[in-house]
């Protein structure tokens, strides 16, 4: 039940990414903790969430470029939190890979989206002036899609999980983690660091 | 159609949420736009229908903008459409400020804004972290306070933009020197650069008291990690590779290094 219920808000809140808004919503850390909250992993979802964030944006969407969605990473790293033992250093990671793999689908939704234009070009042509109901589909179209990818990368790698969760694996991912987030910050730091001394 | 009221802003400020719904590939945010332009095309040529399929035919061409910046477009073309500008004068001002906008929007809220959340977010959190202790209040207020600061410069600039697209429609700069956005810009990289200067010192201090202060025998190790970090960060970045790559290459060297220790 948490399982539908996490991925129907965290697809709803996908929107926002890209279709609806852009408040920021769809940011890992807010969806990490919303999620999280519904899964009893507050702290951790939050974590997991603002790890992401940072990571993700690293990548800046000029120009309709896809970048790793960071609201399917952090939401799957949390649902498989459980089948880690409450750890979070391998369902990050399995989240960023989760991430990756959608910004391919969302190429593939945005090309596929370019079939609406002729179809507006039809309307207008008979004199009729709607445009509303395409909208709407385009949503539901991404909504659809996130929802399914989320429960197939869920179901996947909560299959797999029992050969994941090792001692071993837990320790690479914890040293992994913690470099990670070291790489993180020192690229965010020497980002603004740019930014200043070209403005100066 | 003569003023643009209260509501008619409203509306261009909500419809404009849904620019990119049916964002693609062949005209990107076209679809959008129309979106938010048809309920003022068709009270501007309610009487002439086939002006109104020219126009809609003529505005469903390519648009590509960023979102936030999309209204001060969208005041501009909606003044000249009533205004019945030249056809040929609308789609070239049209063009020439998506551009214009795109990247000063890209600039503040993309590359600037939309981190520099990110970054307050995990300050407060660190000061939640140092001086208190972390619950679900003290992350409520972490990830609301800065959405509420992001989403409140998002709506205030798509607000503004209408206004003053209005204002100006197509004449003299269109509104594009509403703000002093080169300053705008300054001011952000100032700040994101202190506030993540100050977020690294507190994760080091963490770091420091966490892993290394009570820890002799695996001080090597944990020292190493940041450094290595570092090293890989700056090697990558100096090849302009994506941040994939040194993150993959960590992973690799946990791997000898959870062996060693």
């Amino acid at each position: 039940m948490n399982i539908w219920l996490s991925l129907f808000v965290s697809s709803i809140l996908n929107l926002d990414n890209v279709s609806a808004f852009q408040i920021l919503i769809s940011r890992p850390s807010f969806v990490g903790f919303i999620i999280g909250s519904i899964n009893g992993f507050v702290v951790e979802g939050f974590i997991i969430g603002i790890m992401t964030e940072l990571f993700v944006y690293d990548f800046v969407p000029v120009g309709g470029i896809p970048v790793p969605n960071g609201t399917i990473a952090s939401t799957t790293a949390i649902l498989l939190i459980p089948y880690f033992d409450g750890k979070i250093f391998i369902p990050f990671f399995i989240g960023l890979i989760c991430g990756e793999g959608f910004s391919y689908i969302e190429v593939y939704l945005r090309t596929l989206k370019s079939y609406f234009n002729k179809i507006l070009e039809k309307r207008f042509m008979n004199y009729k002036f709607l445009v509303g109901d395409i909208i709407f589909y385009s949503m539901l179209i991404d909504f659809l899609i996130y929802l399914v990818y989320g429960f197939l990368v869920y179901f996947i790698f909560s299959k797999i999980s029992s050969y994941l969760n090792t001692n071993y694996l837990n320790n690479v991912f914890k040293i992994s983690t913690i470099g990670t987030f070291f790489i993180i910050m020192s690229s965010l730091f020497f980002k603004f660091k740019t930014q200043v001394s070209k403005n100066e | 159609m003569n003023e643009m009221s209260f509501k008619d802003r409203f509306l261009v400020v909500i419809r404009s949420f849904l620019l990119q719904a049916s964002f693609n590939y062949e005209r990107f945010q076209n679809i959008g736009f129309l979106f938010i332009i048809l309920p003022f095309l068709k009270r501007i040529y309610k009487d002439d229908p086939a002006q109104l399929r020219n126009s809609l035919l003529r505005h469903l061409d390519i648009f590509n903008t960023n979102p936030y910046m999309s209204c001060f477009v969208v005041g501009n073309i909606i003044k000249m459409e009533m205004l019945k500008e030249d056809e040929k004068k609308i789609i070239n001002i049209k063009q020439a400020l998506a551009c214009a906008f795109a990247s000063i929007g890209d600039r503040i809220f993309w590359a600037r804004l939309r981190v520099l959340t990110s970054i307050l977010t995990l300050l407060l959190f660190l000061i939640f972290y140092f001086f208190s202790s972390i619950n679900s209040e003290a992350i409520a207020v972490c990830v609301i306070s800065s959405l509420i600061f992001y989403s409140f410069s998002s709506i205030y600039i798509r607000w503004i933009g209408t206004d003053y697209g209005w204002k100006y429609g197509g004449e003299r700069n269109c509104g594009i020197d509403t703000f002093n956005w080169n300053r705008w810009i300054r001011i952000l990289s100032r700040i994101g650069f202190f506030l993540i200067t100050i977020s690294i010192l507190l994760i080091f201090f963490i770091y420091g008291y966490l892993y290394i202060g009570n820890n002799n025998k695996d001080i090597v190790f944990y020292v190493s990690i940041p450094i290595i970090s570092f090293l890989l960060q700056r090697y990558f970045r100096k090849n302009k590779k994506s941040i994939f790559y040194p993150v993959i290459s960590f992973i690799i060297i946990s791997f000898i290094l959870a062996s060693i220790w």
